[in-house]
C-alpha cells in the first residue's frame, strides 16, 4: 500500500508538473550563426540569427531576445558547398543537452529563406515534443556580463559524451573604448610613455606628418612635424635605446625610391630630429613578450627588404646593425614575432603573402597555417623598376605587413582588416577586428576578438602592462578633396 | 538505383568541386588608361612613322586599354596565372570582331585578347621556381633584343643560390608548321641563360647568353629589312648596376654573333654587331637629373655588312616590334618608348633601326611634389652608320614635358607633349613636292590610368 502511495503521488506531481510545462511555452534564444563556405559571412549572421528568431514559433514555442531568459539556445550553422546549401540547427537546454535537431539543404540562394521557416517549424515542433523529458530538471546558468568590445570564447565545456563540443556561444568580457578623432587618414601609431599625472603619450603619422599626443581625460596635440613634401612615413615605433628614460621615436621614412629614415626625440617644445637620412625600415618588437627593441632591415638596387633583420644598436651618436636574426623563409621586417610556449621552445608566428597567420619551428619547418586570413594593410611604398618593361608596370607596389604582438604570457595578438574592395593593389579595407590566441601544441587557438569595428585598422599597440589595445582607425577615407579622418581609442582587455 | 548514384556521384562532385574551389586564393590586377591624341605623325597604329612621305595632317583620336590579370592560387607553390587585354580605339567599329574594336556606336565587339595563360610552380626537389606557359618575356637589356609588353610561350625557370641567381628560359616565337607533320621543322626558338650576382647592397652585376635560331622561311619579321629568313645568332651580354652616393648608376653591354641568310641555301652574312647604354639618376634639389646614352651598332642598308644589331620583331607583321628603345631614356617620338600602348609608332621602332644602328640619348629632370609629378627631356638620335642616299646620319632632337596629378592612389591623369626638329637625314627626302623638306613631328596625349 505503502509503494503503492507513493507512485500515485510520483504519478500526480508528474502529470501537475507535465501540465505546468505544456501549459507555459518553451522560450527559445536563436544564437549568432557560423557561416562558412558562403559570402558576406558577417552580414549573413545577424540576418539568419533574425529570420530564424522570427520563424520558430508555434503554439508551445516563443522566442526571448536574450539567452538569460531562454529555456533553450539555438545553434545554428549555414554551410555553402557550391550551390547546394545546407541549414542545420540544435536547440539546447540549460546545461547543454541536446533537446532538439534539424535541417533544412537547398539548391540556390532562392531557396534559403523558404528554407529557414521549414527549419523553424521542424524545430519548433521538436522542441516542444522533446523538451519537457530533456530538460525539466535544468538548472539556471549565471547570466553572463554584459560588455560590448571584447568577445571571449568560453572555456571547452566538462565532458558529458564521448564527443566534446566546444560552446559556440560566445560571451562578452568587458572593455572600455574612448575614441579621439584626428584631422587625415593617418597610417602609424606608435605608444609612448605614462607620465607622472596621469597622462598618456602617443604618436601618430600619415604622409609626411608626425604627430605627438599626450592624452589625459582629452587627448591633446602637443607637437606636429611635417618633413619633407615627398617623404612618406612607413612607420613610428618608440624604444629607448639611450637609456635615458625617454623613448625615442624612430621613423621610417621613404624619399624617391630611397630609405631616409629618422629619429626623433621629445624636446621641451614637442619633437626634435636627432638623426636621419638612416637607410633603414625600423619596426619596434618584443619577441617572446619580453624586452622591446627596434629591428631594421634593408633595401637595395633591386630589393625590397634585402637581407636579414638587425637588431638595432646604438653607439654613442650612431646607430649600427647587429644581432641578425635567423628567421623562416618567409619572414621580414614587418610579418614575424616571436613566441614561447610553457616548455620554453620558441616558434615564430608569421602573416604570409595572402594573409594567413603560419606559425614555424625554430628550425624553419611551418606547423600550423590558419584558415581565416588576417592582417591586412593599405601602408603601402611604390618602387621604379629599373627596367621598363611595358606600358604600365614600371612601378611596383610594396604592402607592409601591420603589427604581430606577443604578450608575456605568450597569447599572440593579430588584426584582422576585412572589407568589401580589397583587389590587387587596390585596397580599401571597411571593418577590423584584433584577435588573440594561444598556442596549444599543435594549433593555435583563439582566445578571444574585439568585437567589429565598422573602420580600417591602420596601426595598433597592445600594452601588456595594462593589457590594453590602443587603436588607430580610420573612420573616413581620403578623397579627391578630403584628407579624410582617424581616430585613436583603446580597449581594455578585462 | 540507376538515379541514386547519378544523385550520389553530382554530390561527390559538388563537393569536391567546393573542396577545390575553397582551396583556391583568386588574385586580381588589371589596369586600364583612356588615352587621347593629338599629331602630324601618329595614327594610333604601330611601326615606323613615314617621315619622308606622310602627308602631315593633324588628326586626333582616343585609344582605350584594360588589362585584367587573374591568378588562381591552389597553395604557396603553384599558381595558374591568365591575363587578358581589352583595347579599343574610340569610333572604331561595332557589333564584330577583332583587336582594337569595339569603339564605335554600339560596341558589343569580341575583342578580348589573351595574353598570358601560364602555371608559375616551384618544385620542392631542386627548389627552382618554374613558369610554363604562355607568359610574358624580357630581357635583362631594358628590352633592346625583346620585352617591353612582348608575350611568348615557352619555359622560364630561375633559382637562386644565395646573393645569386640563375635563369633558364626556352621559348618557341613562330612555328610555321604547327599541328602538320612538319611541326617544328619550320621555327623560330630562343633560348637564354642569364646569371645575376649582388655584389653588395649597392652593387649588382649579370651576364648572359641567349640564342635565336630561325628555321622559319617565312618569317619576314624577325629581321626589319627582311632580308634574312634563315639565322642563327648568338648574344653575349654583361651589365651592372650600382648605388654611389646620390646617383644611381647602370649599364650594358650585348654583343651579337652569328649567321644570316635570306633562305637555307643561301650564303649570307655574318653577324657581328654590338649595342652599348650607360644611364644615371642623380637626386638633384627635389627631383631627379636622368640621363641615358645608347650605341647600337648598324650597317649602311644601301650595301650590307653584318653590323646590324638583330632584335626580336613578329613574324605576323615587322611593324609590332618586340623591343623597345627604353635604354635612350624618357623620349616618345624618336623612338618606341616601353610606356606606350596601342598606339606605339615612332621615328625608330625597333633597337636595331632598320639596321642603321643608333647613336643616341636623352636627358632629363623628374620632380613630384605631393600628388603633382612631371618631367622634361630633351633627346638627340642618329644613325650609326651613314646610309647612302642620305645627307647626314642626325635624324632629329626631341623636347618633350609631362605634368600630371595623382586622383586618388592608384588613378592619375597626366598631359604630354613631345616635338622634333628633324635632322639632315631626312633633308631632300620627301616624297613630297620638290624642295619641301619633312614637317617637323609633334605629339600631345591626355591619358588617364588606373591601376590595381
Amino acid at each position: 500500500m505503502k509503494k503503492t502511495g507513493y507512485r500515485l503521488v510520483i504519478i500526480l506531481f508528474s502529470m501537475l508538473w507535465a501540465h505546468s510545462s505544456w501549459g507555459a511555452q518553451v522560450k527559445a534564444y536563436v544564437s549568432s550563426f557560423t557561416v562558412s563556405g558562403a559570402q558576406n559571412k558577417d552580414e549573413l549572421k545577424p540576418a539568419l540569427q533574425t529570420l530564424l528568431t522570427s520563424r520558430l514559433n508555434n503554439d508551445m514555442v516563443t522566442t526571448v531576445e536574450s539567452p538569460e531568459k531562454a529555456d533553450v539556445t539555438v545553434n545554428g550553422s549555414y554551410v555553402v558547398f557550391g550551390k547546394v546549401f545546407s541549414i542545420d540547427a540544435a536547440a539546447k537546454g540549460r546545461t547543454g543537452e541536446v533537446v532538439a535537431r534539424a535541417f533544412v539543404q537547398g539548391e540556390s540562394q532562392d531557396e534559403l529563406i523558404p528554407a529557414i521557416g521549414k527549419l523553424g517549424k521542424m524545430l519548433a515542433d521538436n522542441i516542444a515534443r522533446n523538451y519537457p523529458q530533456t530538460s525539466a530538471l535544468s538548472a539556471p546558468l549565471p547570466a553572463p556580463k554584459a560588455s560590448p568590445d571584447i568577445v571571449r570564447k568560453e572555456a571547452v565545456a566538462a565532458p558529458t559524451a564521448d564527443i566534446i563540443t566546444p560552446p559556440s556561444v560566445e560571451r562578452q568580457a568587458g572593455s572600455s573604448l574612448v575614441s579621439q578623432r584626428i584631422k587625415g587618414m593617418m597610417s602609424c601609431f606608435a605608444a609612448g610613455r605614462t607620465l607622472a599625472n596621469g597622462e598618456r603619450e602617443y604618436f601618430v603619422a600619415g604622409g609626411n606628418t608626425l604627430q605627438y599626443y599626450r592624452k589625459g581625460k582629452e587627448a591633446r596635440l602637443v607637437a606636429e612635424t611635417v618633413l619633407d613634401i615627398n617623404d612618406k612615413i612607413l612607420s613610428i615605433d618608440t624604444a629607448d635605446l639611450n637609456g635615458d628614460g625617454i623613448p625615442e621615436i624612430y621613423v621610417t621614412v621613404m624619399n624617391n625610391n630611397a630609405l631616409v629614415s629618422q629619429v626623433w626625440v621629445l624636446a621641451e617644445n614637442g619633437l626634435k630630429k636627432v638623426t636621419d637620412r638612416l637607410p633603414y625600415f625600423f619596426r619596434a618588437i618584443a619577441l617572446d613578450g619580453k624586452d622591446k627593441k627596434i629591428y631594421a632591415q634593408q633595401m637595395n638596387i633591386d630589393d625590397d627588404f634585402y637581407g636579414e633583420v638587425f637588431e638595432l644598436g646604438k653607439t654613442g651618436e650612431s646607430y649600427e646593425l647587429k644581432s641578425p636574426l635567423k628567421l623562416p623563409k618567409q619572414a621580414y621586417l614587418y610579418n614575424f614575432n616571436r613566441f614561447t610556449d610553457p616548455k620554453g621552445n620558441s616558434y615564430f608566428v608569421i602573416f604570409n603573402r595572402d594573409g594567413y597567420l603560419l606559425v614555424f619551428s625554430p628550425e624553419g619547418e611551418e606547423l600550423w597555417r590558419s584558415s581565416d586570413k588576417f592582417g591586412g594593410s593599405e601602408l603601402y611604398y611604390q618602387r621604379s623598376d629599373r627596367s621598363p618593361k611595358s606600358g604600365w608596370t614600371d612601378s611596383r607596389y610594396v604592402f607592409l605587413d601591420p603589427r604581430i604582438f606577443v604578450s608575456k604570457k605568450g597569447a599572440v595578438i593579430v588584426p584582422q582588416n576585412s572589407g568589401f574592395w580589397v583587389v590587387g593593389n587596390s585596397r580599401s579595407y571597411s571593418k577590423n577586428s584584433v584577435y588573440a590566441f594561444t598556442w596549444s601544441g599543435a594549433s593555435l587557438e583563439e582566445k578571444w576578438h574585439t568585437r567589429q569595428s565598422q573602420n580600417y585598422l591602420a596601426d595598433y599597440s597592445y600594452d601588456d602592462g595594462t593589457n590594453e589595445l590602443l587603436l588607430l582607425e580610420v573612420v573616413k577615407k581620403e578623397g579627391l578633396f578630403d584628407n579624410g579622418a582617424s581616430a585613436v581609442s583603446s580597449i581594455k582587455i578585462e | 538505383m540507376k538515379k541514386k548514384l547519378v544523385v550520389a556521384a553530382t554530390a561527390g562532385a559538388l563537393t569536391l568541386a567546393a573542396g577545390q574551389a575553397f582551396a583556391l586564393e583568386n588574385e586580381f590586377h588589371g589596369m586600364m588608361a583612356v588615352r587621347a591624341y593629338n599629331s602630324n605623325y601618329l595614327a594610333g597604329t604601330a611601326g615606323r612613322l613615314n617621315i619622308d612621305g606622310d602627308t602631315k595632317t593633324t588628326r586626333n583620336w582616343v585609344e582605350q586599354r584594360t588589362r585584367l590579370f587573374y591568378s588562381a592560387k591552389a597553395n604557396d607553390n603553384l599558381k595558374l596565372v591568365t591575363g587578358f587585354e581589352i583595347d579599343s580605339a574610340w569610333g572604331n567599329s561595332s557589333y564584330t570582331t577583332g583587336r582594337g574594336l569595339g569603339g564605335a556606336l554600339g560596341s558589343d565587339a569580341t575583342n578580348l585578347e589573351t595574353k598570358w595563360a601560364y602555371l608559375d610552380f616551384n618544385d620542392p626537389f631542386v627548389g627552382a621556381n618554374f613558369k610554363v606557359g604562355i607568359q610574358g618575356l624580357n630581357d635583362n637589356y631594358k628590352s633592346l633584343i625583346v620585352g617591353a609588353g612582348a608575350d611568348a610561350a615557352g619555359i622560364l625557370a630561375s633559382k637562386s643560390f644565395g646573393s645569386a641567381t640563375g635563369t633558364f628560359g626556352y621559348f618557341r616565337f613562330d612555328d610555321r608548321n604547327t599541328g602538320t607533320a612538319t611541326a617544328g621543322k619550320q621555327a623560330r626558338d630562343f633560348m637564354m641563360i642569364d646569371g645575376n650576382y649582388a655584389v653588395s647592397k649597392d652593387v649588382k652585376v649579370g651576364a648572359s647568353y641567349y640564342f635565336l635560331n630561325n628555321d622559319n622561311v617565312a618569317s619576314t619579321g624577325a629581321v626589319p629589312s627582311g632580308t634574312f629568313n634563315d639565322y642563327t645568332v648568338h648574344f653575349l651580354g654583361t651589365r651592372a648596376s650600382a648605388k654611389v652616393g646620390i646617383a644611381d648608376i647602370d649599364g650594358f653591354f650585348v654583343y651579337e654573333f652569328g649567321n644570316a641568310a635570306a633562305n637555307a641555301a643561301s650564303r649570307g652574312v655574318h653577324i657581328n654587331a654590338f649595342a652599348g647604354n650607360l644611364a644615371t639618376k642623380i637626386k638633384a634639389g627635389p627631383g631627379n637629373v636622368k640621363v641615358s646614352a645608347l650605341y647600337v651598332s648598324g650597317t649602311d642598308t644601301g650595301s650590307g655588312s653584318g653590323n646590324q644589331f638583330i632584335n626580336v620583331d613578329n613574324t605576323t607583321s615587322a611593324a609590332f616590334a618586340e623591343n623597345a628603345v627604353g635604354a635612350m631614356g624618357n623620349v616618345w617620338l624618336l623612338v618606341r618608348n616601353p610606356k606606350e600602348t596601342t598606339n606605339e609608332q615612332a621615328i625608330v621602332a625597333e633597337s636595331g633601326n632598320n639596321n642603321q644602328g643608333i647613336v643616341g640619348g636623352s636627358v632629363g629632370y623628374d620632380l613630384t611634389v605631393g600628388k603633382v609629378f612631371g618631367n622634361a627631356n630633351v633627346g638627340m638620335l642618329a644613325t650609326a652608320k651613314e646610309q647612302t642616299g642620305r645627307e647626314s646620319r642626325y635624324m632629329g632632337t626631341e623636347i618633350n614635358a609631362e605634368v600630371g596629378y595623382n586622383l586618388f592612389d592608384n588613378m592619375s591623369v597626366l598631359a604630354r607633349a613631345a616635338y622634333v626638329v628633324l635632322g639632315d637625314y631626312y633633308k631632300n627626302k620627301s616624297t613630297l613636292a620638290a624642295g619641301t623638306d619633312p614637317a617637323n613631328p609633334y605629339e600631345t596625349q591626355i591619358v588617364l590610368s588606373y591601376k590595381f
